[in-house]
């Protein structure tokens, strides 16, 4: 995995006409960050210079089940991402209810040369989203579609 | 429901251009490939196949789920996937459509001979303005914003607002998909959040695979229907592929996420929630239509701006006004989107929905939706293949409206994953590579080239040769291209 905290993290993984990866934490919350973190490595290179423009977004999501809050969670972290060149240092999600959960983005714009977006986006899919539970952590393969 | 697992996938083969996957389990009809025998070895063992067979699932699927030879991996619907579903019994898909609505290519004829253009003096020149006025690249916005109003314009009239606020001519709309306005456009399907994404991205490029392309018309195969597209051998012509941007992207979104909900609510199991949908009858179902035909329109608007932007750019660089004024379109066709369309089964007419994924409608001659200078000829089919070797130009034949609901093919196809392609690139100057094949490319970022590169595709040529086999398409013309503008 590229980001491994624990067996936590995600991995990118083949796939022909997209951009997939696997996601891997202990719980809904977790997996959620990790999807957003996922995004973070895929939309920008570099590295927050000393100085850069603090940035900051939050989101609400309700959903239907799980796996609907995991994509429309990541969905609009991915708004936020891209829209505003957010370039999140701290990730925060909150569940506020069965399938609803709040998300705080804290970092800085990516608007410089030492910190950019390098990746667009076009959305995060539901193709292939199962979140499946193996040796007490949760874990599902999600497809981005460039 | 389970999806197919790809192990269960008996293929048969049923001639030199097609293979059968008999319908099993949730399958509601067949699917069927289009692929010579290489083109299916190489897919044998891609999901695709599974995706194949999962439309096949969906309520009111009329004829097979169906895949053109450049078929691959997509999400929900495989790319290069055709589906028809019945108007009163089916159903419709944002994920048969995509997030990039109205994604086509827009061929323009140029008078110019190669030599003029690739003139050392002038076509530096030429792609240094077009990589500036045409803005391409991650998140690029163009100068100015849309206004809410101005943008409302967009979605209902499509190519024919740029052309009424001087992008372009009247006569360009002949030669576009119809008119470059689909109709039944429902601006109050279009949330805020769409709206705020077009309003700085009209007239732009995007990344991707998206591109402009300076090519040579380097063979024609049908001397008679080139004349009639005003293609001559060594002429300048220029393709342009892009969409809707983000505007499509965020109303596919939107969408999807009722459309999760609106499945579960009319008893639509499905095999990926890609796939998810709502009856064509249904609330959900009509605004979606509506909302779709917004992306549409504002695609053929894009593609409209960028337009003119050439123009503008060849008449500075030729030094007459003329030079860009007599640029013309050639046509201008959509590869993902979903149409009310009237088709014969059994010999009786119906009105279906037909959805192409990575698919490009295909008319045959006579159609009486065909501009009427092209309608001895057939609706031209633009495919682009990758930035090193060629791209064709087909016209359509009478088997694709018999056999695939007047669909075709749309590109290459993808062989390499971007990440493969991006391994297969470290160490290697590709700018240098294709410079020595004669190809100027200019890109935002070093990735997309990699992602891009010639071997993450296969070669249009195989694809575009099954097309022609199976009787749905005939070529006119190679273009070979010599610059490139890539996001």
């Amino acid at each position: 995995m590229d980001r491994v905290h624990g067996g936590v993290g995600f991995e990118m993984v083949e796939h022909t006409g997209d951009l997939a990866a696997r996601l891997r934490a202990p719980d809904l919350a977790g997996l959620i960050e990790v999807g957003i973190q996922a995004l973070r490595a895929l939309l920008f290179e570099g590295t927050p210079p000393p100085g850069a423009r603090a940035g900051r977004g939050k989101a609400h999501v309700n959903a239907v089940d799980r796996e609907d809050l995991l994509v429309q969670s990541l969905a609009e972290a991915l708004h936020l991402m891209q829209e505003q060149a957010l370039f999140p240092c701290e990730i925060r999600v909150a569940l506020t209810g069965e399938r609803e959960a709040q998300l705080t983005l804290t970092g800085v714009r990516a608007d410089g040369h030492e910190l950019r977006q390098v990746e667009e986006i076009k959305a995060v899919t539901y193709h292939a989203v199962e979140i499946q539970e193996h040796d007490g952590e949760l874990e599902t393969l999600i497809v981005f579609d460039v | 429901m389970k999806p197919i697992s790809l192990s269960s996938i008996r293929p048969e083969r049923l001639d030199d251009y097609r293979w059968r996957i008999p319908r099993t389990g949730p399958m509601r009809v067949d699917g069927l490939v289009y692929a010579d025998d290489a083109l299916f070895a190489a897919i044998r063992n891609d999901p695709a196949l599974v995706q194949v067979c999962n439309v096949a699932t969906l309520p009111g699927i009329v004829g097979p789920s169906m895949a053109m030879p450049d078929i691959h991996w997509g999400y929900g619907f495989p790319i290069g996937g055709v589906a028809a579903f019945d108007e009163d019994e089916g159903v419709i898909s944002p994920g048969g459509v995509g997030y990039d609505i109205s994604c086509g290519v827009r061929l323009l004829r140029t008078t110019l001979p190669v030599e003029e253009v690739r003139h050392e003096r002038r076509l530096g020149p030429l792609v240094d303005a077009l990589f500036r006025e045409i803005p391409s690249g991650v998140g690029k916005t163009t100068r100015g914003r849309l206004n809410r109003r101005e943008l409302k314009g967009v979605m209902l009239r499509g190519a024919g607002w740029a052309v009424e606020r001087g992008f372009g001519r009247p006569a360009d709309l002949e030669q576009i998909e119809d008119r470059g306005c689909m109709p039944g456009a429902d601006p109050a399907a279009v949330s805020e959040r769409a709206v705020e994404r077009g309003a700085a991205q009209l007239g732009t490029l995007g990344s991707g695979n998206h591109f402009l392309e300076l090519q040579r018309v380097d063979r024609l195969y049908d001397e008679k229907a080139a004349a009639v597209l005003g293609l001559v051998k060594g002429q300048v012509t220029v393709s342009i592929h892009t969409g809707s941007r983000g505007f499509g992207y965020q109303i596919c979104e939107d969408h999807l996420r009722k459309m999760v909900k609106a499945a579960a609510r009319y008893g639509i199991d499905l095999p990926d929630r890609q796939l998810c949908c709502a009856p064509l009858t249904s609330p959900e179902g009509r605004a979606y239509l509506g909302a779709m035909a917004c992306g549409a329109n504002f695609a053929f608007a894009n593609r409209q701006v960028i337009t003119q932007r050439v123009r503008d750019c060849f008449g500075k660089v030729f030094g007459e006004q003329e030079t860009g004024e007599r640029i013309g379109v050639v046509y201008d066709v959509c590869h993902n989107l979903a149409k009310l369309e009237t088709h014969s089964l059994g010999g009786e007419k119906r009105r279906l929905c037909v959805h192409r994924k990575g698919a490009t409608r295909c008319l045959a001659p006579g159609h009486p939706d065909l501009p009427a200078a092209y309608r001895a000829i057939g609706q031209p089919v633009l495919i682009p293949g990758d930035m090193g070797r060629y791209s064709y130009v087909l016209c359509g034949d009478p088997g694709a409206e018999q056999a695939t609901f007047a669909s075709s093919c749309h590109g290459a196809g993808r062989v390499l994953s971007r990440k493969k392609a991006r391994a297969l690139a470290r160490g290697r100057s590709l700018l240098d590579e294709m410079a020595e094949r004669g190809v100027l490319v200019r890109s935002q970022g070093r990735a997309t080239v990699a992602e891009e590169m010639p071997e993450a595709y296969k070669d249009v040529a195989e694809v575009v040769a099954s097309v022609e086999g199976a009787g749905l398409a005939r070529r006119v013309a190679r273009l070979v291209p010599f610059a490139v503008i890539k996001g």
